[in-house]
């Protein structure tokens, strides 16, 4: 055996990870090589004070602070759904990247007249994907209504909501029609609770007057801007009349009025992109509900105990059991505000696009494959020219350096020359 | 696995914190010393245990069951206590890079190896005094494996198991770690030595 690999041997050797003949040629080095033997003790010192470590203990405030960061985070057996559903969107992402590509191609394939065609393939697609608006817009206002409701602190819910539908209409007469309309059916829809969320691009000639018309539309229903952006996309610094500018909007206005703000949006210009999500949360909201109801009872019912229990050991125990109930009420309520928020409050993200009239996209005409091949060779061509003539000028932008360099060059091997003759 | 345990995974996973209390209690302790040693102070090792043990209720479900419980527990730990490492990293923190492999399982130091001169150089009492020193100044996988084995006891297996690696690997980087401990100290000793008897050693 070698001293160097002692090194990797003698730890092995102190945990007893040896086989026997190692071991035994390992002993036999040891008697050999007092360098090595030394070295052996140094590792064994090392390896007794690690050992001799003493565990510490844990913070004393160790198990409250966990018990509450436990009891705030989600339940842990919504993972799975979480990730069933991640695997749908993925599906719809594929599908609707596949859908883009089909698009883009059939648009390329067709010559140069691309951007007309996408849009309104956009359109289609926006329309497909809203197709059950109007009776949306319905349930919107019912379920607003509901929301009111449900901000009153009764417990007597179930009552109201067994109520004719034209006792809480009262306040909208508007509604009242539309709840006629649709019957007793509805009855059961209107404690929906729905998330309104629209997306719109517009392109528009008079870029001044729609931004102000859409912040008229947003105060006029009582609505406000979340966030707005106005950007140049494009900037002629000669000629800043055709600069090009675009405004991104977050608008966040009062449910009842979403679908019929989002119309009128539309009509400001023309329409690139048009979509609407709804979600409903109906079901979380109300097991949400339920749960915070069932834990003020039971923070009722602690605290009855309270004023019976005599002993501090159960004193404290109560005492600690209603912090934690009442902790997770106040989590609950939380989130139930947060969805009312979403709920009264509907958003739409609008982007406005500025088109000059000047600049309108010219169409030309359908000239092949020859055509766009000869385009693409003179392209090329140009690219060509344009570097060398770059370089060139480049070259020559470097000149004067360049003299100024040599001259202090030569100045400076003469002076070294004259330096040395002079020695 | 204890049946109890098996049954206290299977409550945790229906969202009862009281059971996931009861599941980790015998585990909290070491979990803790680990991340002490691992970090060097008391209020992150707290921190990141806490973030570790959250980490392990949310992701109980993914416990399979093929690995013991507690190699799964400690192997979470380590790992949060890596990403915190790697997250709190500042510029100027070197770590000991000295030895390279030589391909066959044996390394070699770069610098000369000062251990096999003559001399007892480690004195017990000051090693105790300076290890927890030195062992925050060994890089991350060598410390992960001076905690896990002369620290806190685990076997190669164990290791092996919370590390995911062989044992072989386990094997070799516990030389590996140790020399380079050994490395350290010396240095240090003699560095505090001719800090307090002028140049005498040299």
């Amino acid at each position: 055996m070698d001293c160097n690999k002692f090194d990797y041997n003698s730890s092995l050797y102190i945990d007893g990870m040896l086989s026997d003949n190692e071991r035994k040629e390992f002993e036999k080095h040891i008697e050999e090589c007092s360098d090595c033997a030394m070295a052996l003790k140094n590792l064994q010192t090392i390896v007794g004070c690690l050992n001799d470590i003493d565990e510490i203990e844990l913070p004393s405030d160790f198990n409250t602070t966990l018990r509450q960061k436990l009891t705030s985070i989600e339940v842990p057996k919504e993972a799975p759904i979480k990730k069933t559903f991640s695997r749908a969107t993925r599906h719809w992402k594929g599908l609707a990247a596949g859908l883009v590509i089909l698009v883009l191609s059939v648009a390329a394939y067709n010559g140069m007249n691309f951007p007309e065609q996408t849009k309104t393939a956009q359109e289609d697609l926006a329309y497909e994907s809203a197709p059950a608006s109007p009776q949306e817009s319905f349930d919107f206002n019912t379920a607003s209504k509901d929301n009111v409701r449900t901000l009153e602190p009764t417990v007597t819910g179930l009552d109201l909501k067994n109520a004719p539908s034209y006792t809480i209409g009262i306040a909208n007469e508007e509604t009242v029609e539309e709840a006629r309309l649709f019957g007793e059916a509805d009855a059961v829809d209107s404690s929906m609770k729905l998330i309104h969320q629209g997306r719109l691009r517009i392109e528009t000639s008079d870029f001044d007057d729609v931004y102000g018309e859409v912040i008229r539309t947003v105060d006029q229903y009582g609505g406000y801007l979340q966030h707005s952006e106005i950007y140049y996309r494009k900037i002629f610094r000669d000629k800043p009349e055709d600069s090009i500018r675009v405004a991104s909007l977050s608008i966040r206005i009062p449910g009842n009025d979403f679908m019929e703000v989002f119309e009128n949006l539309r009509g400001l210009g023309v329409v690139l992109n048009h979509n609407i999500t709804t979600t409903n949360i109906t079901d979380q909201y109300r097991d949400i509900e339920n749960e915070a109801l069932n834990l003020e009872i039971q923070e009722e019912r602690l605290r009855d105990i309270l004023e019976k229990a005599d002993k501090v050991e159960d004193l404290l125990r109560i005492e600690n059991e209603l912090s934690r109930v009442r902790y997770q009420i106040n989590n609950l309520r939380g989130t139930l505000n947060q969805y009312d928020k979403l709920v009264t409050m509907a958003t739409i993200d609008l982007e406005l696009e500025e088109v000059k009239d000047s600049t309108v996209r010219l169409q030309p005409v359908q000239d092949g494959i020859w055509g766009k091949a000869k385009a693409n060779f003179v392209n090329s061509v140009n690219t060509i020219i344009v570097i060398a003539e770059k370089g060139f000028i480049k070259t020559f932008a470097l000149l004067p350096i360049l003299i100024l360099m040599a001259v202090i060059a030569t100045s400076a091997i003469a002076i070294y020359r004259l330096i040395k003759k002079g020695r | 696995m204890s049946q109890e345990e098996i049954s206290l995974v299977e409550k945790t996973r229906q969202g009862d914190v009281d059971s996931f209390e009861k599941l980790i209690e015998p585990y909290q302790k070491k979990a803790y010393n680990i991340a002490y040693r691992m970090l060097g102070n008391v209020e992150d090792a707290s921190d990141v245990t806490q973030e570790a043990l959250i980490k392990i209720y949310k992701s109980i479900s993914s416990f399979q069951g093929n690995s013991k419980f507690s190699t799964w527990v400690y192997s979470i730990v380590n790992n949060t206590c890596i990403d915190f490492i790697r997250k709190n990293r500042k510029g100027n923190v070197i770590y000991l890079e000295r030895e390279k492999d030589n391909g066959d399982g044996t390394y070699q130091m770069e610098i000369t190896d000062n251990t096999n001169t003559p001399e007892e150089i480690l004195d017990k009492k000051e090693t105790r005094h300076m290890i927890q020193d030195a062992i925050n100044q060994l890089n991350q996988e060598h410390r992960e494996i001076i905690v896990l084995r002369d620290i806190e006891g685990f076997t190669y297996q164990e290791i092996a198991d919370i590390l995911k690696c062989s044992e072989g690997t386990v094997k070799s980087r516990i030389s590996r770690a140790r020399g380079n401990l050994k490395q350290l100290l010396i240095e240090k000793m003699r560095y505090e030595g001719r800090g307090r008897n002028g140049l005498q050693q040299i």
